[in-house]
């Protein structure tokens, strides 16, 4: 079931208390996440990007990319994101390869009309409602060490307030099962775990062998190649597995300042349930013929822990 | 022996026995590469399929592993990326094992979902694989389904409305615009993707300076394809009439060096010539002079020319490409071709007689054979640096062509029936040279163009006249000899203050024409008539200023040249009408677009100026072929102003596979002359009178592509249509003159099921020309194609192929409708393919199409290749 975006504010305050009891006593919540939000992008950070204000940090020789909540997985307008999961020696970045593409585009662009004051935003982002913001979209996380770090790419008006945080790398209570299924061409083994308040399912392969996936999921005797929570909300499925040399780079923009993972979760969240709230920003809906300061959206995120 | 079920309850036994003598296992050891050379692999130990424990050998390749275990023996494995896994069964105790894994392993990959169109930029990348049918063999049956892309006949290229500029494989221009060797050779199954560049600008030195709006396609070739020779060759024989086919094709593209060699050769009515022609010479010099005489032969049918070609070719082209560094090129192209073709057929022209106000008939039976050698070698050095371009092409084409035929005569006015002999010398050759240089300092830019080139053309024709009665045969030989020279210059310095870049351009055009003519066998009491002896030239020296200003989204850019224009005639036979003239001439153009997103709208207008006295030049009289005298009495310049507008706009969503674009354009044209036509007995008689006249056309053009989601299916749909109002001369009078054409067209490529692939098109046209005041009610000419291929894949290497296509024209008196039906078996083995084919199994024998211009209908049927049947064998050497 998809959820659209509901006005609660034209809504009366008995219709506004049921839906709210049902949503929180529906015995669980069968929709997978869209981008709901009103949280936008901020194209100055991939302009940044484009500008050549990108360094390489290392070279991965594999990478494998995600479908990230696709409706259809063959229909790439239905993808939340593609996520690229980039595998080098000593480190592992997971990005969203839709606004790699962006940026390369971007580039290509500002290189052939370098004299143009103006710029085309977002004109190569792909997937479900492209210039939206979600943070599994904006996060690049990277671990080397045993470190892993999350760099929190933040929507359009808070675009000074990028920030990053290190902790250890997760520990997945795996429980690996003898079941096995073809993901993306590859023999995978399911295994299940519960990780910061949800229960999870993945499927791994051990011909391909690391012990990473896409986003912080790893811990697995192979690469994790599709995963996703049991009500069904949140999916990677691995759709490529490339060999070559994908070039890892810095987190786009330049400003991220260190901040703790529960300050970051906790303002994801707010962000993605209330934008105009959380940011103090409003709109003028020409519609309602008033200003909009506040605007909630059912959220249910990854990490509910 | 234990029954299953024994089986299954002893290890039920044994399963629970081991819940209490489960024991503690350490593995401890060390992981490297048969070098000794530590990795830091993943080790697992899997027990009955299970995997009980893994880790990640530390820095120091070692590993320890902890589990428990029931069983006699486990598996423990490691694995890495890059290198096999090692598998071992060992003994289920605690020991010390070092595993050694050998490297060279690659992942397998894999892509579930390939993206049929990738964009960077203003790069478009289309994946082969996702357009690919089994029965597509070269790449450009695979460029023909991709939405955006158009291939046009002659197998040019156009992307969303624009002729493709530059043509590449792996970013090396081999072909130098011969493009058609690498779309009918290059095999598909070697292509990885047909990249579009968008708004491409190939002078490095000019890309900051110059916005372009040119589209190059590039070849990105699969690694296995790079750095490899490909050899294949093909022979066949059919009947009837005993046919045969042969081809050689080598290729090789390297980082450095890049070669295609092909031999073609065959009788089957195969045009092996065209992809020996270069699709992209928009800018090659022009010369003044033509070859004027010619053989009376049927018109081309305008269909395939598979269904009418009566050949016998043979082609050899080779090409080669040097990179002698990063940014400098040489490039060499050989093209000879050898041919003997036969055409025959019919024409009735129905002319209009203004003295009489009606029609008369002229009808033709005519046979023409073209025997043609010709060779053409090009060589082109360029180096493309940021700051300095040099880019040289020098080009020499020779042909030793002869052509004969007979033409059987005979008219509504006159009784019996004429045959004409008629034999051409038609040989030619042709130097050119062109040289661009190109240097940018940043703010300034100089840019120089230099073109230079001589051509000689001696014809010579001879025609046989006989009548019913032999006595009144006559013979008539015609000689005509022209040679002409050209030089143009154009340099430029541009300047960049703020946005705006400022141009001063200079130019200088000189081109001179030498004739010599005369025609035996016509006795006139001034002999002089029949000769021409004189030398014209032109020299056109001028400014064009340029102004360039980009605003945000808006481009506009203003060209305005001013020109003194010198034309000047010596007749070596009448030095008194020798003489020059002088014009000044300007002509400004203006451009503009504006980029919205991907879509981008154009505007064009441009007038021209033309002051022209060549036509002054040659008083003596020409036999251009058997019917027609040419001789010019006229002494008059003529001036031709022409205003072109256009309005275009196109869009793009590369991610939905669509492509489209739309055009109005309004076209004015006024000339100080017209020329109209009279008759007397077979020959046609043009004249030409001061008349002041103006004519406008104004057009509608639209296109569409779209790619599918289901069935890989391509959909392009097109449409036109156009109006144009200018004058005729009738006895000496004008009448206004119109003609209405619109056509649409459909074509559909799907693959609804594994085992089939279909390629559905239609055609329709309809065309109409009126003089007001002569005569009301001119018919309508109705055409349509349609056309059907179907390709059926019963088996894997089998591909059953049927196709039908109707050709209908309504004023047709015979056959309205023409049907032409083939059937190919193609069987696919190794490196060996078999073909049989069965071409025009209806048997249609010949193909009538009707034209009309002004007040006169032409109707000509051209002979048809009949039905023949056709084996043939390819295979891949290497």
């Amino acid at each position: 079931m998809k959820i659209k975006r509901i006005s609660l504010r034209n809504l009366n305050d008995e219709i506004l208390i049921a839906i709210l009891i049902y949503l929180c006593l529906s015995p669980c919540m069968l929709w997978a996440q869209r981008k709901d939000s009103d949280a936008k992008i901020s194209p100055s950070n991939f302009l940044r990007s484009a500008r050549g204000q990108r360094d390489t940090v290392c070279e991965a020789n594999v990478r494998i990319r995600y479908a990230f909540n696709a409706e259809d997985i063959k229909d790439k307008s239905t993808w939340i994101d593609e996520g690229q999961l980039k595998i080098a020696p000593d480190m592992t970045d997971y990005s969203s390869y839709f606004v790699e593409v962006d940026e390369d585009s971007l580039a290509h662009w500002l290189d052939a009309n370098k004299r143009s004051n103006v710029y085309p935003p977002a004109r190569w982002l792909q997937g479900h409602r492209p210039d939206y913001w979600i943070e599994y979209q904006y996060s690049q996380i990277t671990t080397q060490d045993s470190i892993l770090t999350e760099w929190a790419t933040m929507p359009r008006e808070l675009d000074s307030e990028n920030l990053y945080y290190t902790e250890n790398l997760p520990l997945f209570n795996w429980q690996i099962c003898t079941e096995t299924d073809t993901v993306c061409g590859y023999e995978c083994i399911k295994a299940a775990c519960h990780w910061r308040g949800r229960g999870f399912t993945a499927w791994f392969t051990p011909d391909i062998p690391v012990e990473y996936g896409p986003w912080k999921f790893g811990g697995l005797p192979g690469l994790i190649m599709k995963v996703s929570d049991d009500d069904g909300i949140y999916t990677f499925e691995a759709v490529a597995v490339e060999n070559g040399n994908f070039p890892i780079f810095a987190p786009r923009g330049s400003k991220y300042k260190q901040a703790t993972r529960d300050k970051v979760w906790k303002l994801q969240r707010a962000l993605n349930e209330n934008y105009f709230k959380t940011t103090g920003w409003s709109v003028f809906n020409i519609k309602l013929g008033r200003e909009i300061t506040s605007r909630e959206h059912p959220y249910s995120q990854l990490e509910l822990e | 022996m234990l029954s299953p079920q024994s089986k299954a309850l002893i290890s039920l036994v044994f399963l629970t026995c081991a819940q209490f003598v489960c024991a503690q296992i350490v593995l401890r050891g060390k992981v490297s590469d048969t070098s000794g050379q530590v990795l830091e692999a993943m080790v697992t130990v899997t027990d009955a399929g299970r995997i009980v424990a893994h880790t990640m050998a530390d820095e120091s390749g070692k590993y320890a592993l902890e589990f428990n275990s029931t069983s006699d023996s486990v598996t423990i494995k490691a694995s890495m990326i890059g290198y096999t896994p090692l598998k071992k069964n060992i003994k289920a105790s605690s020991s010390q094992i070092d595993l050694v894994l050998q490297g060279g392993n690659t992942l397998k990959e894999f892509v579930v979902v390939a993206d049929k169109i990738t964009e960077r930029g203003d790069t478009l990348s289309f994946n082969v694989g996702s357009y690919q049918d089994k029965s597509d063999r070269v790449i450009g049956d695979v460029i023909k389904k991709m939405p955006g892309l158009e291939v046009s006949e002659s197998g040019r290229i156009s992307f969303n409305g624009k002729e493709v500029k530059n043509f590449y494989v792996e970013d090396m221009d081999l072909l130098q615009g011969r493009y058609g060797i690498a779309t009918n050779n290059v095999s598909a199954n070697d292509v990885a993707s047909v990249q579009v560049y968008q708004n491409h600008q190939p002078i490095r030195a000019l890309k900051d300076i110059a916005p372009s709006e040119d589209i190059t396609i590039n070849l990105k070739l699969k690694s296995s394809a790079k750095g490899t020779w490909t050899i294949s060759a093909m022979g066949g024989g059919g009947y009837k009439p005993a046919l045969w086919a042969a081809e050689l094709v080598a290729m090789f593209f390297g980082k450095k060096v890049q070669n295609m060699t092909t031999y073609k050769g065959n009788n089957s009515g195969i045009d092996v010539n065209a992809e020996l022609k270069s699709m992209t010479d928009d800018n090659l010099p022009r010369f003044i002079n033509n070859a004027p005489l010619s053989v009376a032969a049927p018109p081309n049918p305008g269909i395939a020319s598979r269904r009418y070609i009566d050949n016998k070719s043979n082609t050899i082209s080779i090409n080669q490409l040097v990179k002698t560094d990063s940014l400098t090129t040489l490039t060499f192209n050989l093209g000879y071709y050898n041919d003997q073709l036969r055409k025959s057929g019919e024409e009735i022209s129905q002319q209009y007689e203004p003295v009489s106000g009606k029609h008369r008939s002229i009808y033709k039976e005519l046979k023409a054979y073209n025997y043609i050698n010709s060779l053409s070698a090009a060589t082109n050095y360029k180096r493309n640096d940021k700051s300095i371009y040099l880019d040289n092409s020098l080009n020499i084409n020779t042909n030793w062509n002869h052509d004969n035929g007979t033409a059987i005569t005979t008219g509504s006015f006159t009784s019996g029936k004429t045959t004409v002999d008629q034999n051409l010398d038609n040989p030619a050759i042709e130097i050119t040279d062109r040289l661009s240089f190109i240097k940018n300092s940043g703010k300034h830019a100089w840019e120089i163009y230099l073109s230079a080139g001589w051509n000689h053309k001696p014809q010579s024709l001879s025609v046989e006249t006989g009548t019913d009665e032999a006595s009144q045969s006559s013979n008539l030989i015609q000689n005509y000899t022209t040679d002409a020279v050209l030089a143009n210059l154009f340099t430029s310095r541009s300047l960049q203050v703020n946005k705006v870049r400022l141009y001063t351009g200079i130019f200088t055009e000189f081109n001179m024409e030498n004739v010599k003519s005369e025609l035996d066998g016509i006795q006139l009491t001034d002999k002089d008539l029949t000769q021409n002896d004189f030398l014209f030239g032109k020299l056109n020296v001028g400014i064009q200023p340029k102004i360039s200003y980009p605003i945000g989204n808006f481009y506009a850019e203003l060209t305005l040249s001013a020109s003194y224009n010198l034309q000047w005639l010596n007749d070596r036979i009448d030095q008194s009408r020798g003489t020059t003239w002088n014009y000044i001439t300007i002509m400004p153009q203006t451009h503009i677009t504006y980029k919205m997103g991907r879509n981008w709208l154009a505007l064009d207008v441009t007038y021209n100026q033309m002051i022209d006295n060549s036509q002054r030049a040659a008083t003596g009289i020409v036999m251009t072929d058997y019917l027609s005298f040419r001789r010019s009495e006229i002494d008059r310049t003529m001036k031709d102003e022409t205003w072109l507008t256009s309005l275009a706009y196109h869009f793009s969503n590369p991610f939905h596979q669509i492509f489209g674009n739309a055009g109005l354009s309004w076209n004015q044209f006024r000339h100080n002359s017209i020329t109209g036509y009279d008759y007397d007995g077979f020959s046609t008689v043009s004249i030409n009178l001061p008349l002041q006249n103006t004519a406008n056309s104004y057009s509608v053009t639209a296109n569409l592509s779209k790619g599918l989601g289901f069935w890989n299916t391509t959909v392009k749909l097109g449409a036109a249509a156009s109006l144009y109002k200018g004058n005729s001369l009738i006895n000496n009078s004008l009448f206004a003159f119109n003609s209405k054409t619109w056509s649409g067209s459909i074509l559909i490529s799907t693959t609804p099921a594994r085992w089939m692939g279909a390629a559905l098109a239609f055609a329709y046209g309809e065309n109409r020309s009126e003089t007001k005041g002569i005569e009301a009610g001119s018919p309508w000419v109705r055409t349509w194609t349609g056309r059907a291929d179907i390709n059926f894949y019963p088996i894997k290497n089998l591909i059953f192929n049927i196709s039908a296509e109707n050709n209908y024209t309504n004023l047709t008196s015979g056959d309205k409708n023409v049907w032409f039906g083939d059937s190919k078996i193609t069987y696919r083995r190794g490196r060996f393919e078999w073909n049989l084919a069965f071409n025009n199994i209806f048997n249609f024998k010949s193909f009538t199409k009707v034209s009309y211009t002004a007040m006169d209908i032409y109707t000509s049927t051209y002979t048809l290749r009949e039905r023949n049947v056709m084996l043939t064998l390819r295979m891949k050497l290497l």
